[in-house]
């Protein structure tokens, strides 16, 4: 093949490839700055801010100390929970093993994180329960 | 402290845990600067594995280990002259100056690497951030008997304990170091490590132009041409690369660390040639990539097996030196998969269990999920079949290795995770709804990847034209 021909197919890929890039590249540029919009700001900060609340809660009802557990939390809630202790509390399978249950509810009224608030059960002397809601 | 403080100071103090290990494996080459954070990041990520399998805490850990590698460096230096030697000319010769268009390069890939931060702007943090990342980041503060117990409780499955632990490292690290343990840095944190990682990603292609063109002979005009070519195709395909990770750049996920550590490791370690320098900066990808998540383990080892081959075949006499280091790489990759089996660690819920479906309707399902992720394949298919029909020889006289080797990292990679999708257990569409966009952000960042080389041998391929008709003009009439 010439040389001016090997040169002009070279330049060829070059400038399909260049095209290519460049053209995702400004596509990829405009659609990062749709990454920021207000509404995704309001969405993960209301986010963060469940989860504080949550957590919040969850250091009124039970210290580091405490062996919790979930008594039949749905798929979400057990996520959700730990979540929010499973970082800090040890968590049991086992209810005679723990120290305390914990459960996430749902309500309208009272103290909630955007309708979501944490209850805790003990077991107290003489075989009574206590049953305490959290504050955040 | 500040968030921006609490970074600030988590990012200078990984970096210079790795400023003399890194200058002494790599040399003082620009690439070693962000692979400052990248090796401080490394060592979080074995300080946790320390943790977890020995005693005591992350920071001591890392300390020890932090220590350890300075000292091991310095007694190098010290028992080897030669390195020495070769060490400080290389900085005598970065005392004359380095090429303006280099230092117009990596302004231009940071300042191409910024856009994907811009999504920082958002308080993000993902699902499987604060159900996997962050959790396990909780464990790791509180030190060996708290994180051990952790990963060990079968009630904790759903936030996959065995998965490895560099990038909940760090945000553990930050955490501890600073005093500040918010979502919001540990978020932060990772986002910029992952930002470190894409410059060397970038900062891989302007290396093959700067290569090429002294190795190119087009002249002083084809050279300024190659090296201007490799700094757009740099910050174009960086930009690119920005879009496509979006979100998951700043949310805390992981899956973008592993990815660029990846496509970075192809570039020094399969494209560029296997110098010292350049295989000490894909062994430390690699290890950043194998405790990153669970598919960069299977990815890294692929990769091990294949920059062996490659050296093996190139290296006259002496075959078991790099066959005796891919089998020590292979077995720190094992590391954490085997810690996690001797720990008893719970088996993770979506790689144990029954698999539903045949396995040809599972195969269908993962392509036909795969493959919007994946459309840049055909322009790299494209690209590379016409650069292999008449651009061969260009890339010779470039000094890059033979297009096949990123194709068959490219393929290697996709058939472990199809492989992963397709014989892996449970609901294969649920599966790849919940994870598709995420695990083949690497397959399609390594095509673009390939785009750019052909794109720069494309340039270096017509800058020749010029030095071509030399010998052709006619003198000029006296």
């Amino acid at each position: 093949m010439k040389p001016w021909l090997r040169a002009a197919v070279a330049a060829v890929v070059g400038l399909l490839a260049i095209v290519g890039i460049a053209l995702t590249a400004v596509h990829a540029a405009r659609s990062e700055s749709h990454l920021a919009t207000p509404a995704l700001v309001h969405s993960a900060t209301q986010s963060d801010a469940y989860f504080e609340c949550l957590s919040t809660q969850a250091h009124s009802l039970v210290s580091a100390h405490d062996i919790v557990y979930l008594p039949k939390p749905t798929l979400a809630n057990w996520v959700t929970l730990t979540k929010v202790i499973g970082g800090w509390v040890r968590l049991t399978l086992r209810p005679a093993s723990s120290t305390v249950a914990l459960a996430l509810l749902h309500s309208t009224r009272g103290a909630t994180c955007q309708g979501d608030y944490l209850v805790t059960i003990r077991r107290q002397s003489g075989g009574r329960a206590l049953i305490s809601r959290g504050r955040s | 402290m500040s968030t921006t403080g609490a970074v600030v100071l988590t990012l200078l103090v990984l970096a210079a845990s790795g400023v003399v290990p890194v200058l002494l494996a790599v040399g003082p080459r620009l690439v070693a600067l962000p692979l400052l954070p990248l090796a401080g990041a490394l060592c979080c990520g074995v300080a946790a594995v320390s943790e977890i399998a020995l005693f005591g805490s992350l920071l001591l850990w890392f300390v020890l280990w932090a220590v350890g590698a300075f000292v091991v460096s310095a007694v190098v230096l010290v028992t080897h002259p030669a390195l020495r030697q070769r060490r400080r000319r290389q900085l005598a010769a970065l005392r004359h100056g380095v090429r303006p268009l280099l230092v117009i390069g990596g302004v231009a890939v940071v300042a191409a690497t910024v856009p994907m931060l811009w999504s920082l702007k958002v308080p993000s943090v993902g699902f499987d951030t604060r159900a996997i990342w962050m959790l396990h980041a909780r464990w790791l503060s509180h030190g060996h008997t708290f994180a051990l117990a952790a990963i060990r409780n079968r009630f904790l499955v759903v936030s996959h304990p065995g998965y490895p632990p560099l990038v909940s490292s760090v945000m553990a690290f930050a955490w501890r170091l600073t005093g500040t343990s918010s979502a919001r840095v540990g978020v932060v944190m990772v986002a910029l490590v992952n930002a470190c990682a894409l410059f060397v990603a970038g900062w891989g292609i302007i290396e093959v132009a700067r290569r090429g063109a002294v190795r190119l002979h087009a002249g002083q005009r084809g050279q300024q041409l190659v090296l201007a070519a490799g700094v757009l195709v740099a910050a174009l395909t960086v930009l690119v690369a920005g879009g496509v990770v979006g979100l998951f750049a700043t949310n805390g996920y992981a899956d973008v660390l592993w990815s660029f550590t990846a496509v970075a490791a192809v570039v020094f370690g399969l494209v560029l040639p296997p110098t010292p320098s350049n295989l000490a900066v894909t062994a430390l990808l690699l290890g950043v990539t194998g405790l990153t998540k669970v598919e960069g383990i299977a990815v890294a080892g692929v990769f091990v097996i294949l920059i062996a081959v490659r050296v093996v075949v190139r290296r006259q006499g002496r075959p078991w030196v790099p066959i005796a280091g891919a089998a020590a790489a292979i077995v720190a990759l094992l590391v954490w998969p085997l810690l996690t089996i001797i720990a008893g660690v719970p088996s993770d819920p979506s790689i144990s269990g029954q698999r539903d479906g045949s396995l040809s309707s599972r195969a269908h399902s993962t392509i036909s999920a795969m493959w919007p992720h994946l459309h840049v394949v055909v322009l790299a298919l494209v690209c590379s079949v016409l650069g292999g029909l008449f651009l061969r020889a260009v890339r010779g006289r470039l000094g890059l290795a033979n297009d096949l080797w990123p194709w068959v990292a490219l393929i290697g990679a996709t058939a472990v995770l199809a492989g992963a999708y397709v014989f892996g257990p449970g609901n294969v569409e649920l599966w790849l709804a919940t994870s598709v966009n995420r695990t083949t952000i690497f397959e399609a960042l390594l095509a673009w990847w390939i785009v750019a080389l052909w794109a720069l041998s494309g340039v270096a391929g017509a800058s020749l034209l010029e030095r071509a008709q030399v010998p052709t003009r006619k003198p000029a009439a006296p």
